[in-house]
């Protein structure tokens, strides 16, 4: 072989081994993974979960022919703490709670709801509470250790009204004593704003994105998109003390109107 | 010899020069758009420390980063397509390959010399920019610690706090990490050169299809498709700045880039070998 053919026959050797090397497989937490963590002695599960959806293009709350869907998911999820969004207790916790047939023999779930948001407790208790609008803040007791809590849901269609009331909840509830804190919902921003034209001031979304970044952690930071296209809307925030063991977006639970995939993170004391 | 005669002809060439002049017009633009942005958000109180993410974080630190960022996505490559597109079919059109080769020397030299020179090339137009960026940000705006929050650049996906000292070193670090992703649209070019008679057409080429690639690559909806394109790679040194460095990742992109370049550089060199220049 001739020096030319044999350089030639190096550098596509080298190319292959490249491709070989940047393909090695990397191991993403899956979803038997987060089941396995759940059923982990000392990990709590918690969820976020917009449970309205659109139907011929309009936005509505959540519908009851998405009801057997959503009581699979949680049946089959099992999360210790549930934070829902376009959700009314009045008009919807009735249906859900009497579908809940194999937790409620554990007893009834702790529930502390404002608006349309809810917060769900499976274990553990759910006590005091702030509630105004469509926020809700209480402190949630497991294992021994309390934790304060919030859920928002996040106005949609305008970046201040959206700055204001996700600056509300989690002013307040970085103002509590207590050390472990939960911060989520759908707080519809989408930082990346790579999918589209959705914010009316992106500037002030990234503001307050950094903002909640800075002071919690945010736990669903590479679980992926939970709306259409592909904008990551829902999000799960905790305070230090609080590490997270897995992060997923949870696809195929929706019901047939259902606009949004569950985000489910699983947590530990350090 | 050949090396030094090539050499010659490059610096002969007058493109580094106008390669450098570029980056130098785009670096003062640069500051200057900060300057006004600066100015428009504090009416009239001209501070580079204003930006939406936080008040007080922009330094010189973080101009020659976002500066060195917009450069390398922009233009950058387009300097290594000119020169790979150049290099092969600039010599082809004018006879001069065909003189060259009428001397004792072998097509595979002349190739991997040319090749050299113009890797060399882009690796030092790459130190410079940056050297010069980190300038520009020192005595223009000040430096500081490095901090970088999420936002439209994608430069970290949570907020990052590097000490001054620290933050340096990554920049050095990024020197040979970005030196290495140039070579992939370099050996691209050089590839498109070895089969174009005109240096017009080979440049023009390289460069149209590096645009087409790099806005692939930058459609996040084409997640299938990204990591088949070596430009959806190129930026992988924006990780050297996170307070933790992912090192598995890093590797991953920059075996990638080192795949994209020798599969085009085996292209390349097989299309010169069998090439006749009349």
């Amino acid at each position: 072989m001739a020096g030319g053919a044999r350089i030639e026959a190096a550098l596509w050797l080298v190319a292959a081994l490249a491709f070989a090397g940047a393909s090695w497989p990397s191991a993403p937490p899956t979803k038997s993974d987060a089941k396995a963590a759940l059923r982990e002695h000392g990990t709590l599960a918690v969820m976020t979960w917009n449970v309205g959806g659109t139907r011929d293009g309009r936005a509505h709350p959540f519908d009851r022919t998405d009801l057997p869907k959503v009581v699979q998911a949680i049946e089959t999820i099992d999360s210790d703490l549930l934070l829902l969004q376009e959700f009314r207790y009045s008009t919807d916790w009735a249906a859900l709670r009497a579908g809940l047939s194999d937790l409620r023999r554990e007893g009834d779930p702790w529930i502390k709801a404002s608006g349309d948001v809810a917060i769900v407790a499976f274990r553990g208790e759910l006590h005091g509470g702030e509630l105004t609008g469509n926020a809700a803040l209480c402190q949630w007791t497991v294992d021994g250790r309390t934790i304060e809590v919030g859920n928002v849901h996040a106005p949609a269609w305008n970046a201040r009204e959206r700055r204001r009331a996700i600056g509300n909840v989690a002013d307040r509830l970085l103002a509590t004593p207590g050390p472990s804190r939960i911060f989520g919902g759908d707080l519809n921003l989408d930082v990346s704003q790579r999918s589209d034209l959705f914010s009316n001031d992106p500037d002030s979304d990234v503001a307050i994105y950094n903002w909640l970044a800075e002071r919690l952690t945010d736990l669903g930071l590479k679980a992926g998109p939970t709306a259409e296209p592909d904008r990551r809307l829902d999000y799960l925030f905790a305070s230090a003390d609080l590490a997270p063991f897995h992060a997923l977006v949870l696809e195929g639970f929706r019901g047939p109107t259902m606009d949004h995939d569950p985000l489910l993170v699983t947590l530990r004391f350090r | 010899m050949i090396a030094g005669l090539e050499a010659l002809r490059l610096w002969r060439s007058r493109r580094p020069l106008v390669a450098l002049l570029a980056l130098l017009c785009f670096l003062v633009l640069m500051l200057v758009g900060f300057w006004t942005y600066a100015e428009s958000r504090t009416k009239g109180a001209a501070q580079f420390e204003y930006t939406y993410e936080n008040r007080s974080y922009f330094n010189g630190l973080t101009f020659a980063l976002y500066a060195f960022y917009f450069g390398f996505v922009l233009l950058l490559p387009i300097f290594a397509a000119i020169e790979g597109g150049a290099q092969i079919a600039g010599d082809s059109g004018g006879g001069a390959l065909t003189l060259l080769l009428t001397r004792p020397l072998s097509k595979t030299r002349l190739f991997f010399v040319k090749a050299g020179l113009a890797a060399l090339f882009s690796l030092l137009l790459t130190g410079m920019f940056l050297a010069v960026a980190l300038l520009i940000g020192l005595c223009a705006v000040g430096w500081g610690p490095l901090r970088l929050y999420p936002g439209v650049l994608q430069m970290t996906d949570t907020p990052q706090f590097l000490k001054r000292g620290e933050a340096l070193m990554r920049f050095a670090l990024a020197w040979p990490a970005a030196g290495l992703a140039l070579l992939a649209p370099l050996a691209f070019s050089l590839w498109i050169s070895s089969w174009a008679k005109s240096a017009v057409n080979a440049v023009g080429t390289a460069v149209a299809l590096y645009l087409v690639l790099h806005v692939i690559a930058e459609v996040h909806f084409f997640e299938d498709l990204r990591p088949w394109l070596f430009t959806s790679h190129t930026t992988y040194w924006r990780g050297l700045f996170a307070e933790r460095i992912d090192l598995r990742e890093m590797a991953r992109h920059a075996a990638a880039l080192v795949g994209f370049t020798a599969l085009f550089l085996a292209l390349a060199f097989r299309r010169f070998r069998r090439r006749e220049e009349t």
